[in-house]
């Protein structure tokens, strides 16, 4: 032991504390970078040896530099951040489509439906006159119009979140890659010795920006490595590979996934594996690409099937009626809107609401189903949420077959709201009367088929749901479009504050305090300061020695 | 727990966005002076609201309705009335000459008198409403017949039963100011110009003038020859295939059978006598429907907006049971022959037939009472909901202006307390 002893202690302490500094530094300098957990320098004793018969330390040695961090804390975010994202594209489809119900502030479907049976009503005031006839072809283009303009909205939304698919798809693309990268790097540099806190900060932030898009799974390999998997199990990233996640090119679109790689195979070369069903968690409850792939194939088709059903019901019991009657002219059974009717072939097991293997292309909720086996009247009253319609599908229907028939022939009759269109442009045939005006009994001022029109509106009318008239049927379908946009902003609500909280706890946890960093700044320079003195304390220390030898 | 200055600053941002969102909400409801401005806001009560709007609106076609069927009822009470006045002053003329003259000045003029009542008679029961006869039941105005057209004048296979010479005819290869030049024989027509198309069952319009009137007729003087032809002195467009004729030498219930040509008609029985220039008397009879014409006045409840002209004139309903224009007939034909026993029994009917009339208006006066009553009914409803709607849909504006103040308050505080909290740092006491 001697003064050279004394200095080699001081010198670790100078070290060490420049170190730790230089640590509170890093600190201080990504106060503000996201992602970034607070990293603290862990110091401990020197080596003891003996001296005169008492141990003594060798100094201070750095043990760590350590990042606090906390797993579980890490897990729950992931999961929250999914669940959240999935409200909030939801949110955002459903406000988009909000409008085009919202009748509390503006005029829209309802309106035009009762000023379209208010018409007919002042045609049978006067059912020979030609500016009432003019006024119910009209408000019936207006009404045509409005179911036009509803489906459009529909349809447009529906579009526009298929579209938002090749952005998200090509993210988490990115971010998949990116996490396989900082994979490999994270073993090149651990394995070399070197601390790689700020690549696993890194790779920390891009899986919770990854939950964003797409609801993940993921564990730490032994070798540092993390693996990320799919909620339907496909793993996107393992080590150093990972796979290419895009949309295909069908006008709705399909998620398809590439094997793994790196790079992987390229999306064209049809190795490609389809994860639509999967690829949102259970029921599409995960990530933007569950609630986009939510409202693009459950909500907006259900709100199409809503909007088909009042459609039909209303070109149904219009054209019924007005067939029996008789124009101006003479005519009859003439329809007022054009009903399209097909002939499709389809399997009945008897005795089931069901008609399967059938090719739902263009049939709409609401129409007319006639063939073997189908009592009289029957309607379609569910189409199947499989998007797109394809030769395989099946529909549920409001009766029950009566027998069984395997690709036998069914005609559907009825209307699409995207499609609706009125028939007549001769005013002359409007059908206000129950007789032919020409006959002896008969007359232009006969008005009781324009007034039994006229009472469809007040009429209740069987549909899915149960009775009720046209106007409380789309009342009643508003209110469904409100509750569904309202729970869901709860719910984003909700997560927000959830997924703050969870925020808070990893901030408190991870985050790096300004006043601890500035303390910690004051400690390890003083301890700085305190060794440097004990350095000079030595050296002066051995100049006396040396004066002494002199 | 550890605080970092991130958590303030985030919790502090989270907090002024709650307070604006809210302050914006306020600030939206107060300016349009809603509660519920989308159905996400409320989708229970919006569904409330909306068929409350459904119900406000269809009173609103109610009352329109109601306001129209008022027009009928108040037009056909002033046709009734008319009818009454002119049926009266009938009763007159027929009481001083009850007993029968031999003075044959008298006669004249008595039946003079009558014949021009008469016409006054025909005009209320051919009363119009626009272009709608109100008594004329579902006939009531313009008329639509098919037939064959073949490139000529003729028209065949046409249901001649309404068509009068002179009509105008309008249709699809028909060109314009075509008139019917005559009638008959048979399911068939001739007209002034060719059809420039053949094809058959072609929707053929008669009229303006359509002579719908449900008691066309008038008074007219013609050559009779002890035949079923009346050639000249016939102003034929007035006249149709079965109405009825009388005068000096018409067997009682003759009608007309056909009108085969401008200025002749053949009847249906032959004249008894030869006369050049006698007075004959057609029409009268209906030709209408006897359909009532119901308007929908409140939900699921319907009135009839017109009266029967056949009921009314023909007393073929529950007014009565005479037939008041072969009553005027019998009566100007009893006192040109001065039968006094006919024009006792004739003057009897028409005081009865002067009954139906009134019957007529008493039936007309309830139904404008029970529209009265109907309206406000329509009307006190449609004040329950308008009342119901503005509770749930109006704003409160004192609530909302508090509201406003007290999110203000915390509004400013959250903003003030955020300022001085971001400025505390170690910083400002490290020298």
């Amino acid at each position: 032991m001697g003064i050279e002893n004394i200095m080699n202690i001081a010198a670790t302490g100078i070290n060490v504390n420049r170190l730790a500094i230089e640590v509170t530094s890093e600190n201080i300098a990504n106060v503000n970078t996201d992602g970034y957990s607070r990293q603290r320098t862990i110091l401990e004793t020197g080596p003891t040896t003996s001296a005169n018969g008492f141990p003594l330390g060798s100094g201070v040695k750095l043990a760590a530099v350590q990042r606090s961090y906390d797993g579980l804390l890490q897990l729950q975010l992931v999961n929250n951040t999914s669940t959240y994202n999935q409200s909030l594209s939801r949110q955002t489809a459903l406000q988009q489509l909000e409008p085009l119900f919202n009748e509390l502030t503006s005029d829209g479907l309802n309106d035009a439906m009762q000023q379209f049976f208010n018409a007919w009503q002042d045609l049978s005031v006067n059912p020979q006159g030609i500016p009432e006839r003019q006024a119910v072809l009209t408000r019936a283009q207006i009404l045509v119009d409005n179911f036009q303009q509803v489906s459009t909205g529909l349809t447009d939304t529906q579009k526009s979140v298929n579209d938002m698919l090749t952005g998200i798809t090509a993210d988490i693309s990115a971010k998949a890659k990116n996490i396989a990268s900082l994979n490999s790097q994270i073993v090149q540099a651990e394995q070399s010795g070197a601390n790689a806190n700020e690549l696993r900060d890194q790779r920390d932030l891009l899986i919770r920006q990854l939950s964003e898009d797409v609801g993940v799974s993921y564990y730490e390999e032994q070798d540092g490595t993390v693996s990320v998997s799919l909620p339907g199990g496909e793993e996107l990233v393992t080590g150093y590979l990972y796979r290419t996640v895009y949309p295909s090119s069908a006008a709705t679109s399909a998620i398809m996934i590439t094997p793994l790689g790196n790079p992987p195979p390229s999306s064209d070369s049809g190795t490609g594996t389809n994860i639509t069903a999967t690829v949102g968690g259970s029921n599409n409850s995960l990530g933007k690409i569950g609630g986009i792939l939510e409202v693009r194939d459950s909500v907006i088709p259900g709100y199409l099937d809503k909007l088909n059903e009042l459609a039909n019901a209303v070109a149904r019991e219009v054209n019924t009626l007005h067939r029996a009657g008789y124009g101006l002219n003479g005519s009859t059974g003439t329809d007022l809107f054009a009903m399209s009717s097909t002939t499709v072939t389809g399997t009945t097991s008897g005795s089931s609401n069901v008609i399967s293997n059938i090719d739902t292309t263009g049939l709409s909720v609401g129409m007319t189903v006639s063939g073997p086996g189908i009592p009289a009247g029957t309607l379609i009253t569910g189409t199947p949420n499989s998007s797109p319609p394809s030769a395989a599908n099946s529909i549920t229907l409001s009766a029950a077959t009566t027998s069984a028939n395997t690709n036998a022939n069914y005609n559907f009759s009825g209307v699409n709201s995207s499609t609706l269109a009125v028939a007549i442009t001769d005013l002359n045939d409007l059908a206000a009367s129950s007789t032919d005006p020409a006959s002896s009994g008969g007359g232009a001022g006969n008005n009781e088929n324009a007034l039994s029109i006229a009472q469809i509106w007040e009429t209740s009318l069987t549909f899915s749901s149960g009775s009720t008239s046209l106007g409380g049927f789309y009342n009643s379908f508003t209110s469904t479009v409100g509750v569904d946009l309202q729970s869901v902003k709860n719910e984003v609500s909700q997560g927000e504050a959830f997924l703050r909280q969870l925020d808070n706890l990893r901030e408190s946890n991870s985050g790096v305090s300004l006043d601890e960093e500035l303390t910690n700044l004051i400690k390890y320079q003083r301890a700085f300061q305190g060794c440097s003195k004990v350095l000079n304390t030595a050296t002066e220390m051995l100049d006396i020695v040396l004066d002494m030898v002199r | 727990m550890r605080v970092t200055p991130m958590m303030t600053a985030e919790n502090a941002l989270y907090n002024i966005q709650e307070g604006r969102a809210r302050l914006d909400r306020l600030n939206e409801q107060i300016s349009a002076g809603l509660n519920i401005l989308r159905p996400s806001d409320d989708p229970i009560t919006t569904r409330q609201i909306l068929d409350l709007q459904n119900k406000v609106k269809e009173g609103d076609q109610y009352l329109s309705n109601i306001t129209k069927a008022n027009l009928w009822l108040n037009f056909t009470e002033t046709a009734l009335q008319g009818a009454s006045d002119v049926l009266n002053s009938i009763k007159g003329v027929a009481s001083t000459i009850s007993s029968g003259t031999t003075d044959t000045v008298i006669r004249a003029n008595s039946v003079s008198q009558l014949k021009e009542m008469r016409k006054q008679l025909l005009d209320m029961a051919n009363i119009q409403l626009g272009d709608q006869y109100i008594f004329g039941g579902y006939k009531n105005s313009t008329l639509a017949v098919a037939g064959d057209t073949n490139g000529t004048a003729a028209i065949t296979n046409i249901d001649v039963t309404n068509l009068t010479v002179g009509m105008e005819v309008s249709g699809s290869g028909i060109p314009a100011n075509t008139v019917i030049n005559s009638i008959g024989p048979g399911n068939a027509i001739t007209l002034n110009n060719s059809a420039t198309a053949s094809s058959s069952g072609v929707w053929l319009t008669f009229g303006p003038p359509f002579n719908a009137a449900p008691f066309a007729g008038s008074a007219l003087t013609g050559d009779l020859n002890g035949t079923t032809s009346i050639t000249t002195g016939l102003d034929t467009s007035t006249l149709s295939v079965g109405m009825p004729v009388s005068g000096e030498g018409i067997p009682t219930g003759t009608k007309i059978a056909a009108i085969p040509a401008s200025g002749t008609i053949t009847l249906d029985s032959p004249a008894t006598i030869t006369k050049t220039g006698a007075n004959l008397l057609f029409g009268g009879n209906f030709r209408g429907t006897d359909d009532q014409i119901q308007v929908e006045v409140s939900r699921s409840s319907k009135i009839g907006i017109n009266v029967s002209g056949s009921e009314l004139f023909s007393g073929t309903g529950t007014y009565g049971a005479v037939d008041i224009f072969a009553a005027l007939d019998g009566l100007i034909a009893a006192i040109e022959s001065n039968n006094v026993p006919a024009i006792q029994l004739n003057a009897a009917n028409l005081d009865k037939g002067s009954q139906q009339v009134s019957n007529a208006r008493s039936d007309v006066a309830g139904r404008m009472t029970r529209l009265q009553s109907t309206e406000k009914m329509v009307k006190r409803d449609q004040n329950t909901a308008k009342s119901i709607i503005s509770e749930r849909q109006n704003v409160d504006y004192a609530k909302a202006a508090t509201e406003l103040t007290q999110q203000q308050i915390a509004f400013e505080a959250a903003l003030s307390a955020t300022a001085k909290i971001s400025q505390l740092s170690l910083l400002d006491y490290l020298k």
